[in-house]
């Protein structure tokens, strides 16, 4: 059992760890900003540390600050949540240097996963199906030799790269030879690392992930998967479980290759495998985040699992407590992500006090969020307020309680995302399941 | 008590490193206090519009007009012994000059030195020997001369 837990994060996603640390019967230590005195998190916690000033790489990204808090409140373990420092291989390895249990898996894991074409490799050597790619490009000929006979368009990524950065198009050979030296100078801005690869690019896909749980004795789960397509500019803004487009078979399948690769690699935590899938039974490995996802409580409501005490459990070192037979999914999930953003003016942040605040309750919803009437967004983190969702049976209940929900969810003094996401659940691409990670860019979104 | 036990008293506080003392003796109670009464604020700061901006950033923090509060720039163990030489750096009422090293933060084992920002007097000590403090947490008090 651990001594007492340190959150290295804030939001919601510190929220949702201090809920299962006490669930657990675990003390757990907050660390904020002083931006997030007010927060949530620091109120709901133990004890709280401030670790210093508003920009993150003064506080949260600070790796000494974060260790000595763990040091002074005599935390043994750290759960990084999402962002900030959750894939940072070094954190993770100071950590344990420092003798507190890092809640994830290796740094030597979290290096060989999060550089993108090794992570390729490694799974491609297990029969995991990877879209066609090159090696890191070091001859820009053989690239477009590639290209020709993948068939154009491909895309150049940032083997560092993610999130939706260092990735550019390129729709001909002129093009491509254009993009390569660009995007090597981008990646080697962006990410100190000027390795760049091409893969062929899919141009109308899905995207869907697996959610998978591994313990330290090999043993690997998969909790089904998720349909993350509603993407605006690679940040995804609905998720949804089961997929409503895949069959039985390439659940499983997509299932089983996850599992496969996650076995290779010797994980241990949580984590989720993504996919890209051409809606015709093909999919193609994109990368694995070594971390809690924020969309995971989709996969909680359909599987009736608890994630995050799953990964803390696994980080105490016992063993899984669930075997693949024993899971399934049942009914529908959807999530909704409520950000501080102007859909109207672009998504511009909207920081600001919730002068008024509700959330909306009653059968099937689950809001969570580290806001409160009252409480103030402060301008230098994501944008995110609260993750709502809701089940259903089926995935027209999930629509129609999401429908509801939205409706009862009441903010005053900032605007939301919330018409945006009415908006969508009534769109007749969505609601019939069609969508691709396209959808955005032809939605049509006035205020009319 | 005479006035003479008064002043002996008084001595012996004067050298300790207590912020106040109260001493009872029969029905006579007798009270010393550093700097005296929590002094009020000076007119001017009361009369400050309340919508005046109090930037977060500003260090160290303006309790009033005249005391300061030195607060951490670290997370760690707060300690006011000189490791060389075994001494606090700095005792009660003790003058200090800007730049002097008043205390230390043990970070992960790494000292950091903590530094008067102001000419002074050591006025309150707020934290105990050994505590762990936070981020932006006032840590002691000077009274600027």
């Amino acid at each position: 059992m651990f001594r007492k837990i340190l959150i290295a994060n804030r939001g919601e996603i510190a929220v949702r760890v201090i809920r299962a640390a006490q669930e657990l019967d675990i003390p757990t230590v907050a660390i904020h900003s002083e931006a997030d005195e007010t927060s949530l998190h620091a109120r709901l916690a133990d004890q709280d540390i401030c670790i210093g000033p508003a920009p993150s790489s003064e506080s949260y990204l600070k790796i000494p600050a974060i260790i000595s808090a763990a040091e002074i409140s005599g935390a043994d373990a750290i759960h990084p949540g999402y962002g900030f420092l959750s894939e940072n291989a070094k954190f993770s390895k100071i950590c344990e240097e420092h003798n507190i249990k890092f809640i994830g898996p290796t740094a030597e894991t979290i290096n060989m996963l999060g550089d993108k074409a090794t992570a390729r490799k490694t799974m491609a050597e297990v029969g995991v199906p990877v879209t066609p790619g090159t090696d890191i490009i070091t001859d820009i000929e053989k690239a477009i030799g590639f290209a020709k006979e993948v068939k154009f368009p491909v895309i150049v990524k940032a083997t560092a790269g993610g999130g939706g950065k260092g990735m550019r198009i390129a729709w001909d050979e002129h093009e491509l030879r254009n993009i390569i030296p660009i995007a090597q100078g981008e990646a080697k801005a962006n990410f100190a690392n000027p390795d760049v690869y091409l893969e062929k690019y899919l141009e109308n896909p899905r995207h869907i992930e697996i959610q998978i749980l591994a313990d330290d004795y090999g043993n690997v789960v998969y909790l089904g998967e998720r349909d993350c397509s509603v993407q605006r500019r690679h940040q995804k803004l609905i998720e949804e479980a089961p997929s409503p487009a895949l069959s039985e078979e390439t659940r499983e399948a997509m299932g089983e290759a996850a599992k496969k690769g996650i076995r290779h690699v010797g994980y241990s935590g949580a984590g989720t495998v993504e996919f890209l899938y051409d809606g015709d039974g093909n999919f193609y490995f994109m990368e694995v985040n070594t971390r809690v996802q924020v969309e995971h409580c989709v996969t909680e409501l359909v599987t009736n699992t608890d994630i995050v005490k799953e990964q803390i459990l696994i980080a105490m070192g016992e063993k899984l407590s669930i075997k693949q037979e024993d899971i399934s999914m049942k009914g529908h999930a959807i999530e909704c992500r409520i950000n501080a953003e102007d859909p109207y003016m672009n998504f511009m942040p909207t920081p600001g006090v919730l002068e008024h605040l509700h959330f909306p309750g009653g059968p099937g919803v689950r809001v969570d969020s580290h806001t409160y009437a009252g409480y103030e967004i402060p301008k230098y983190y994501d944008s995110l307020i609260a993750k709502l969702l809701t089940w259903g049976r089926d995935r027209k209940e999930a629509i129609a309680r999401m429908k509801r929900a939205l409706a009862e969810f009441h903010v005053e003094g900032i605007k939301t995302t919330i018409p945006f996401h009415q908006k969508v659940m009534e769109n007749r691409i969505f609601r019939n399941g069609n969508y691709t990670t396209k959808f955005l860019e032809d939605f049509k979104f006035n205020k009319d | 008590m005479s006035i003479k036990d008064i002043k002996e008293i008084y001595k012996i506080f004067e050298d300790t490193d207590i912020g106040e003392v109260e001493i009872h003796n029969g029905d006579q109670k007798l009270r010393f206090c550093i700097g005296g009464k929590q002094s009020a604020a000076p007119a001017v700061s009361q009369t400050a519009p309340l919508s005046a901006p109090v930037s977060q950033d500003d260090k160290p923090k303006v309790q009033d007009n005249k005391v300061i509060d030195v607060v951490s720039k670290w997370v760690g163990f707060f300690t006011r012994l000189n490791p060389k030489t075994g001494d606090y750096f700095l005792k009660l009422r003790d003058e200090v000059k800007k730049g002097d090293i008043i205390a230390l933060v043990r970070v992960l084992g790494v000292l950091q030195e903590v530094k008067a920002e102001v000419d002074g007097k050591l006025k309150e000590i707020l934290v105990e020997e050994g505590q762990p403090i936070e981020y932006g947490q006032p840590i002691m008090r000077i009274e600027k001369s």
